[in-house]
């Protein structure tokens, strides 16, 4: 079958299977119209419906897990005289085991074991064979192969010399030596595997993985290994490893030379090692390979390999290319024709290369260019290229009463810094620190700056890395990692990754658990952080848990002025606020305000936070003036000490205009919302949460403006920021409801603000239940909005509701208790329970005037309320002066034009008109018909209202 | 050229080429992804964590973290990265599987093992191996259904976002995954 028959075949299967069954068999029978090959094709493939376990979901991952796993069930493992107690890597031939040899002597030693589907026997006697030519080699750059056998389940395993390094190809990527010092480590190689050719004996799998750099003394030499073990494998073996398949990705081992993957009918030789070193001269030289050999088809392949390699000196690796001079390009010339194709083209013996490269230092003439190439293009038969990550031993040094921890760099893997950490009783907390500092550093200092985009990227990296290193390194050093891990934590908090911080703090905590005891300050700090993490998943009760917790032990471990208590004081606070527990949370602010004063100064920025948290309570309670002065005193501090664009300045700004708003000073807030909004538009994201705060907040005060048009866009962008980052089951985008909501109202869109609220409040009641300040405040926007569609019963229930739950709350005294009294009044009203409603009206301009003695836009609105209903029970006089404050207040602080204005006006008019005081009502009723709203409103005067009292005036005036 | 095991940090710009079409970065996106979720897999292998059942779609998941930024990625990025991923996580895979010369069983003799887990692992990747290699053969018969195998089998990937990144309807995606699944069912079959 091919595909075109395949594509007949697939498109009668699904015309069949829509039929009926009873049709299908009828339906076939036509339509393959006597092939009966084709039906049976077709019916080969109707029947199965298993699917194969690998193929179900998880069947993959359930496979991968034993998969990865199995090598490590090695470990522990005796095999022979050899116990096996670590993985060094994987090779392409198998994995390299840290093993100790047991007998007869105690020796450290590396140990390869080969895979399934090798012919043991075969492999083994091969090697013994070798081994009379390998105990001959005695070379210091040249790892001792000791011995070869077989393992209990027949696989064969090689115990080599084990060496502790780092390929000489990543050393030289990380370091980045002089070319000079490169080509003199390139000398030192040829000179080993000289050495090996001359005794008969070719490596046949160079490549950096096999040639480490290790420390001998002061110096870094090189060391080879893995001789002899390829030869022993074998050829057919090899080529196993290495399969054509159409279409599929095969990669060449890149230092693989051509005869030795069977694409150039040659022996193997000296040669084959001349081609392998020829391509990590290349490397050394320019950072790349030759041959870029990871494409994805036989046909790119073979494309690719019959380009010419660009010559080392023309290679730029990240804009860095190395000179154009003559001994550049003899360098060139040396390369190329070690990387010959035909092994006959290139240099007969490791000698010979050495010897031109030894010239080209010396500025003397070369060999290679002498030749000429031509470079034919082959097929390829490709093996993906393994990327062999060797690991580097860590290698521990016991100092006196501690233990220390040197760890490699090695840039492939995760980055690890170089610590060295001695450690002893007294000086433990003062390395502690450094040693934390340090991590740190050195994990910041290992980003590539080429490479960096955005501070956010690099830094989770970063993060990711370290805290990966965490749990794989300093295994025995349990204080520092905890505090490591913890200090990562908090960065992971501040980058907003809280499912990281939060596994961090855990483990920090646990370990510290451990080896700490029940109590410690270091303990607290976990558990602070803890809390300050619930806090961000809006977990306050967690929250306010581990705070307490914090702060008991703090109080108890510490002095009573000592600045940690104060930290805990001040998140049990916080969390306390967002519970809604003013009045707890209110003293421990305030104690822990008292104590940063003292033992940080009043301009430390912690100091600065809690006057922040006390302002926010004061202001979450009702003493808006109060807080009001602290968010400003907080603003003026930070103007003068920080840069115009510091992201605490925002936070200030934010404060301040918030009470600002709520004051009535709409056109002052709105500046200190714009500028906030400024700031953190340039330095965060524009999904930050801080952004959408500040666009809430401008529109807030926008459309308190009556600037409808430019509030709503804010709104929207708002909601949908906030949907996008939390989902649909998240406070804040039930707030933004809410706001988008009560605008839409404004805007008369009543059916479409109605469904916003009532999502915004099934929200708060799903995450926070009944009993939250939030719950009321929406309760509030729905039985006003229920008022002014005229559902007068339903309104009232909402309303009555919203202010029992306040109660509840503790919040009787509360301004918005009174807006909602104030609804709640003007509902009674219009179902003609006057008494009632006047109660709702008085409460409620009492708590008005007690939280703003000096007057506020919800003072004004209570007033209005009032004094309407007291003209409606024809007490016009003694509603005549609250009319004037309010109306007076309006003026003041809305602008011209405002259709509050008009209301009040209307009402004022309303009031002298039924007092027969003429004198001022056709101004006034001239400037509230501007704005008095056609349809139904919140508004208690609408255009007919006023037309009405209009001609009420006329026919009065007329007479 | 060929590059040194640096992948980009952000392949948001590549994986817009990417979409479009451009080869190269496509290429880079695969190596990037390749290499990524090799030394994700390599570092768990170090953890000593027998009997850990990883899920493909976390190291996915874990490299799409890691090579991308977040804030500059759409949804219709997403799904173009798992589909480079699929193919790059079934190369880890087949990679592995072959290293432990699981592609051949020798001639009717049993591979004894170190314990059970080895056994396990030795019959996983063989069985990763034989799913390898008859999806193999199969893309000569049907190169998109496939795809689309890879897509969903190595990838994690839903019908919805293979449909969008092969530009096909979701009905054409479940047609070929059946289609495929039941051919493999038999070779798959046939082998054992």
């Amino acid at each position: 079958m091919d595909a075109e028959r395949f594509e007949i075949v697939k498109r009668l299967l699904a015309t069949l299977e829509s039929l009926p069954p009873a049709d299908r068999a009828a339906w076939l029978d036509s339509a393959c119209d006597g092939d009966d090959e084709l039906r049976s094709d077709v019916e080969a493939l109707m029947n199965d419906d298993d699917v194969p376990s690998i193929m179900r979901t998880g069947g993959i991952a359930s496979r991968v897990g034993p998969m990865m796993a199995a090598d490590r069930s090695a470990l522990g493992r005796q095999i022979g005289p050899y116990r096996l107690v670590g993985v060094l890597g994987e090779g392409g031939m198998g994995i390299v085991y840290h093993a100790v040899q047991t007998t007869p002597i105690r020796r450290d030693v590396a140990l390869k074991l080969v895979p399934f589907g090798m012919d043991t026997a075969r492999v083994v006697s091969r090697f013994e064979s070798e081994r009379q030519s390998l105990a001959l080699m005695n070379h210091p750059f040249i790892a001792q192969a000791l011995e070869a056998g077989s393992a209990d389940d027949g696989r064969p395993y090689f115990v080599m010399e084990l060496v502790r390094g780092e390929p000489v190809t990543e050393y030289c990527a990380r370091q980045k030596p002089a070319l000079a010092e490169r080509l003199k480590l390139f000398l030192q190689i040829c000179e080993a595997i000289q050495h090996a050719h001359q005794r008969g004996i070719i490596h046949r799998d160079l490549k950096p993985s096999n040639i480490l750099l290790t420390r001998q003394g002061a110096d870094l030499v090189p060391k080879i290994i893995d001789f002899g073990i390829a030869k022993a494998i074998g050829d057919n073996e090899t080529r196993q490893f290495l399969s054509t398949m159409q279409g599929q990705i095969v990669g060449t081992p890149e230092y693989m030379s051509p005869e030795q993957a069977g694409l150039v009918d040659a022996g193997l030789d000296t040669r084959t090692d001349v081609y392998s070193l020829g391509v990590m001269l290349y490397e050394l030289i320019c950072g790349t390979r030759p041959y870029d050999l990871k494409k994805r088809t036989a046909l790119e392949l073979e494309r690719a390999l019959r380009t010419s390699p660009t010559p080392p000196s023309r290679v730029t690796v990240d804009g860095v290319g190395l000179s154009r001079n003559q001994a550049a390009r003899d360098l060139d010339a040396v390369v190329l024709m070690a990387i010959e194709q035909k092994p006959d083209d290139r240099y007969a013996s490791v000698e010979q290369l050495a010897d031109d490269v030894r010239r080209v230092m010396e500025y003397r003439p070369i060999r290679a260019r002498a030749q000429t190439w031509t470079y034919r293009g082959r097929r390829f038969v490709r093996r993906h290229a393994a990327v062999v990550a060797t690991a580097a031993l860590v290698v521990v040094l016991v100092a006196a009463g501690a233990v220390g921890i040197v760890a490699q760099r090695n840039r492939a893997l995760a980055s690890e810094a170089k610590a060295v950490v001695e450690a002893d009783n007294a000086r433990a907390e003062a390395v502690k620190a450094s040693e934390v500092a340090r991590f740190l550093t050195d994990l910041f200092r290992e980003s590539d700056p080429a490479r960096a985009r955005g501070a956010s990227v690099t830094a989770r990296e970063l993060l990711d890395r370290g805290a990966k290193r965490l749990s794989t390194d300093l295994s025995s050093q349990d204080a520092l990692r905890a505090t490591l891990m913890d200090t990562i934590g908090v960065v992971y908090r501040a980058l907003g990754m809280i499912n990281e911080a939060e596994t961090l703090t855990n483990e920090s905590l646990d370990i510290r658990r451990r080896a700490l005891g029940p109590a410690h300050r270091d303990i607290a700090a976990s558990l602070d952080n803890l809390g300050q993490l619930a806090r961000e998943r809006t977990r306050y009760e967690q929250a306010e848990q581990y705070h307490r917790e914090a702060l008991a032990m703090r109080r108890q471990l510490l002095q009573p002025d000592d600045p940690e208590v104060a930290q805990s004081l001040s998140n049990l606070a916080l969390a306390l606020r967002e519970r809604g527990k003013y009045d707890e949370a209110r003293p421990l602010v305030e104690e822990a305000l008292a104590i940063r004063k003292a033992a940080l100064g009043p301009g430390h920025p912690d100091t600065l936070a809690s006057m922040n948290v006390l302002g926010d309570i004061l202001d979450s309670s009702g003493h808006r003036e109060e807080a009001e002065r602290w968010y400003a005193e907080v603003l003026a501090i930070r103007r003068r000490t920080l840069p115009p664009d510091d992201p605490k300045l925002a936070i200030s700004l934010n404060n301040v205009g918030g009470v600002t708003a709520r004051s009535g000073r709409l056109a002052e807030a709105e500046s200190m919302f714009r500028e906030s909004l400024a700031i953190r538009l340039k330095i965060l994201d524009p999904d930050h949460a801080d952004v959408t705060t500040s666009q809430l907040n401008l529109a807030g005060v926008l459309q308190d403006q009556g600037r409808l048009d430019e509030a709503e866009p804010l709104y929207r962008a708002a909601l949908a920021a906030d949907r996008r980052k939390n989902g649909d089951q998240h406070m804040d985008v039930a707030i933004d409801l809410n706001n988008l909501a009560s605008l839409l109202e404004e805007r008369g869109k009543l059916a479409e603000a109605g469904r916003m609220y009532q999502d915004s409040l099934a929200i708060r009641i799903a995450l926070q239940g009944e009993k939250h300040p939030s719950v009321p405040n929406v309760l509030n926007n729905i039985g006003r909005l229920q008022f002014v569609q005229g559902a007068l019963a339903d309104a009232e229930h909402s309303l009555r509701r919203a202010i029992d739950l306040r109660k509840a709350l503790g919040m009787d005294t509360h301004p918005r208790t009174g807006d909602t009294m104030v609804w709640l009044g003007r509902a009674l009203q219009a179902r003609g329970r006057v008494a009632d409603a006047e109660q709702q009206f008085v409460g409620a301009v009492a708590i008005h005037r007690a939280a703003s003695p000096s007057g506020s836009l919800n003072l004004a609105a209570a007033l209005v309320a009032h004094g309407h209903a007291l003209v409606r029970q024809r007490r016009a006089a003694d509603a005549e002066p609250l009319l004037r404050e309010a109306l007076a207040f309006r003026r003041q602080n809305l602008p011209a034009g405002h259709r509050a204005i008009g209301e009040a006006e209307a009402a004022l008019a309303d009031c002298l008109l039924t007092q027969s005081k003429l004198a001022d009502v056709d101004a006034l009723l001239a400037s509230a018909i501007k704005t008095a709203p056609a349809g139904p409103s919140p508004l208690l005067y609408d255009r007919k209202a006023v037309q009405g009292l209009r001609s009420n005036l006329a026919a009065r005036a007329g007479r | 050229m060929s590059t040194l095991q640096r992948p980009p940090t952000d392949l948001s710009g590549l994986l817009a080429e990417a979409r479009d079409g451009a080869p190269a970065a496509l290429d880079a996106v695969f190596e990037a992804t390749y290499t990524q979720l090799r030394r994700i897999a390599g570092s768990l292998m170090r953890r000593e964590r027998p009997g850990h059942t990883l899920q493909p779609t976390e190291l996915v998941h874990d490299a799409w973290l890691k090579l991308v930024d977040q804030s500059r990625v759409s949804w219709t990025d997403r799904a173009h990265f798992l589909n480079i991923a699929g193919r790059a996580m079934r190369q880890v895979l087949v990679d592995h599987a072959r290293r432990r010369g699981a592609h051949k069983r020798l001639d009717g003799v049993e591979c004894v093992t170190f314990n059970d887990e080895a056994g396990h692992g030795a019959s996983a990747s063989f069985e990763v191996l034989a799913l390898h290699e008859a999806l193999e053969r199969f893309s000569t018969l049907d190169a998109r259904a496939a795809h689309v195998v890879e897509a969903r089998v190595f990838g994690g990937m839903t019908t919805a976002e293979v449909a969008h990144v092969l530009n096909v309807s979701t009905r054409t995606v479940e047609l070929d995954w059946t289609v495929a699944r039941r051919w493999l069912a038999r070779e798959l079959k046939g082998d054992a």
